[in-house]
């Protein structure tokens, strides 16, 4: 019995991730050890059918519909030009701060992160916007090229997140609860970032070297709050805040939220056919792209599921009598492990299915849980040396721009992500206080 | 950036994945008046959740021809990058064969489960009923398109790989 599940175990994660590094497209290569898998363990031909119903089942799902309404909203952002909008404005409220530019980046990312849903749009925004600029001021690429790599990884936990809604969907995990437990989590970590830049400029003032700024009076940064900045926060009410208060469901919220751009849009007089039409077509594509990995990934897990390997599995692992805490780590690693050569929804997509039991034999808290998670494929989105958002930086940066320099700006800030997984795991109030608060009667 | 097909088998396929964005774009007016109708008290639409749900399966199946052929589905090279020169066509010739002959088996199974449903009149039954074969019926054309595409970087119509190592999405 021990063998059969080992086996099914090893050879299906075994022909997933050879298909994977062999070059296959990763929803392809789900659907490739799929075949093998239902062929083997699910009854031949008979699973071949259950594969196709399976696929079916996999995606008529309301809970994934804040998805593509995510990725319709922050596509708008980009196309419309608020999201630039808020981002100078904030420019400017940073008047003649050291490190200014950093923190910009930071403030600016953290938001535009947070409206958009998308880190790698972020990182790709920030980094043709940002890096030309910190360079020509003589910013070391820790403080240009690092804040950056930061703050695209926000996006994962700062709401609306459309990684948490699909790891909520996938883990059945209230996803309401777990959208607004990223909150704090995420903030922290903004926090933490700025921490680091304020030490580090401390330390070596020649890292970002002050420079004269035209300073912008205090009524003219009071009506560029009032009218680039406070606007996005309306946006940000609709889709969390209506959560919150219990007014909407996720899904509902998401769709305001679209609204709610689309509104914004017409006022500022930046929305257009064209815009409408990009941003459409442009949600399509991810959304086909993530849901393709959906469906493949769909019947993986359940092959997993019927030949018993998962239950035999976490068996396994109860024999070894692993503290939570050690338990929980191993789980971490592996997901940071695989995010060195993969992409973050086929890791959830491969994880989940053996990480969810185990989350539930241990007695985690799933929503505590699900944040861990999301901070895992935070810190593994720019995790030298193959993390996604190093390269889309490499894409963006100035010409000359090595490798190594962006993976040398990254490390300081995934240490700012580990420092908020130690603090998560002392204090899961940092990510369970606010579901709590809004569960709460009254 | 919008790709502009070039063809008639390459519109085809673009309007194809267009049309799974109008859905995309009625899912999200659906759900909008869902929410408006429930707090101004106007009548709500009672297909909103079924429309939304397979509305969903239908943007998938639509739009995945259409990425395969303009290379939006993520993949990594790690092989394909690292391999020696000689040896690295060969390779991608595999993985072209491997994807065409699973979208291949998966579009033939597909087409039996779709025609079975059709024999026997299974009725899917929701705040609508519709035929069950309906629900089946977008896989095998999706997936014989998918074959189609894949069959083309098999017989080397075009490349899926631009040889630089790391994640392609």
């Amino acid at each position: 019995m021990y063998l059969i599940w080992f086996v099914t175990f090893a050879l299906m994660l075994g022909i997933t991730i050879l298909l994977i590094a062999l070059g296959i497209p990763v929803a392809f290569a789900f659907l490739g050890a799929d075949v093998i898998g239902v062929m083997l363990f699910m009854g031949g031909e008979a699973g071949l059918a259950q594969l196709v119903r399976n696929a079916a089942n996999a995606l008529t799902r309301f809970a994934l519909v804040p998805v593509p309404l995510f990725l319709i909203m922050g596509e708008l952002f980009f196309h419309s030009g608020l999201g630039f909008r808020a981002f100078n404005a904030l420019d400017k409220l940073f008047g003649r701060l050291p490190g200014r530019l950093s923190f910009v980046t930071v403030g600016g990312g953290t938001m535009f992160a947070a409206l958009s849903g998308s880190s790698m749009a972020s990182t790709a925004l920030l980094g043709t916007l940002m890096v030309p600029e910190m360079s020509k001021r003589g910013y070391k690429n820790r403080l240009s090229i690092g804040p950056i790599l930061g703050v695209g990884g926000l996006a994962i936990l700062i709401p609306p997140s459309a990684l948490a809604v699909l790891l909520g969907s996938l883990a059945y995990i209230d996803i309401g609860m777990l959208l607004i437990a990223g909150i704090v989590p995420g903030l922290v970590l903004a926090t933490l970032y700025g921490l680091y830049i304020v030490i580090s400029i401390r330390l070596d003032p020649g890292s970002a070297p002050v420079y004269d700024v035209v300073e912008t009076p205090l009524k003219e940064k009071l009506m560029l709050v009032a009218r680039d900045v406070l606007p996005m926060g309306f946006i940000v009410f609709l889709v969390v805040g209506m959560i919150i208060l219990g007014w909407a469901t996720p899904t509902e919220s998401a769709a305001c939220g679209v609204a709610g751009v689309i509104i914004l849009a017409a006022c500022y007089r930046c929305l257009a056919m064209d815009v409408i039409l990009k941003s459409l077509l442009g949600a399509t594509r991810v959304t086909v792209m993530m849901f393709m990995i959906i469906l493949g990934a769909s019947t993986f897990s359940k092959v997993l599921a019927f030949s018993g390997a998962t239950t035999g599995l976490v068996e396994w692992v109860g024999t070894l009598s692993l503290a939570p805490l050690a338990a929980l780590l191993i789980m971490f690693v592996i997901m940071l492990m695989l995010g060195a050569f993969m992409e973050q929804l086929s890791m959830m997509m491969l994880t989940l299915p053996i990480f969810i039991p185990l989350a539930h034999y241990y007695g985690f808290d799933l929503i505590w849980f699900g944040v861990i998670v999301l901070l895992a494929i935070e810190m593994s989105l720019s995790m030298p040396p193959m993390g996604l958002l190093l390269f889309v930086m490499k894409g963006v940066a100035p010409p000359g721009t090595r490798m190594q320099d962006i993976w040398l700006a990254a490390i300081p800030f995934i240490a700012c992500s580990a420092i908020l997984l130690v603090l998560l795991i002392f204090y899961p109030e940092i990510a369970l206080w606010l579901p709590e608060l809004s569960k709460s009667p009254g | 950036m919008i790709d502009r097909p070039e063809g008639t088998y390459e519109k085809l396929l673009f309007c194809l994945f267009s049309l799974g964005a109008a859905l995309l774009a009625l899912v999200t007016l659906l759900i909008l008046y869902d929410v408006i109708a429930r707090n101004t008290g106007f009548p709500p639409f009672t297909h909103t959740l079924a429309v939304t749900e397979y509305g969903l399966y239908y943007v998938t199946l639509l739009g995945a021809p259409w990425l395969v052929r303009k290379k939006h589905h993520v993949y990594m090279q790690l092989v394909t990058a690292v391999a020696p020169a000689a040896l690295r066509p060969y390779i991608c010739k595999l993985c072209y064969l491997l994807c065409a002959m699973t979208c291949g088996l998966i579009c033939y199974y597909a087409g039996l489960v779709t025609f079975e449903a059709w024999i026997r009149g299974d009725q899917e039954v929701r705040s609508f009923d519709m035929p069950r074969w309906l629900i089946f019926a977008v896989m095998p054309v999706s997936f014989a398109l998918l074959t189609a595409e894949f069959g083309r970087y098999l017989l080397g119509l075009d490349s899926m790989y631009d040889g630089e190592i790391g994640i392609h999405e």
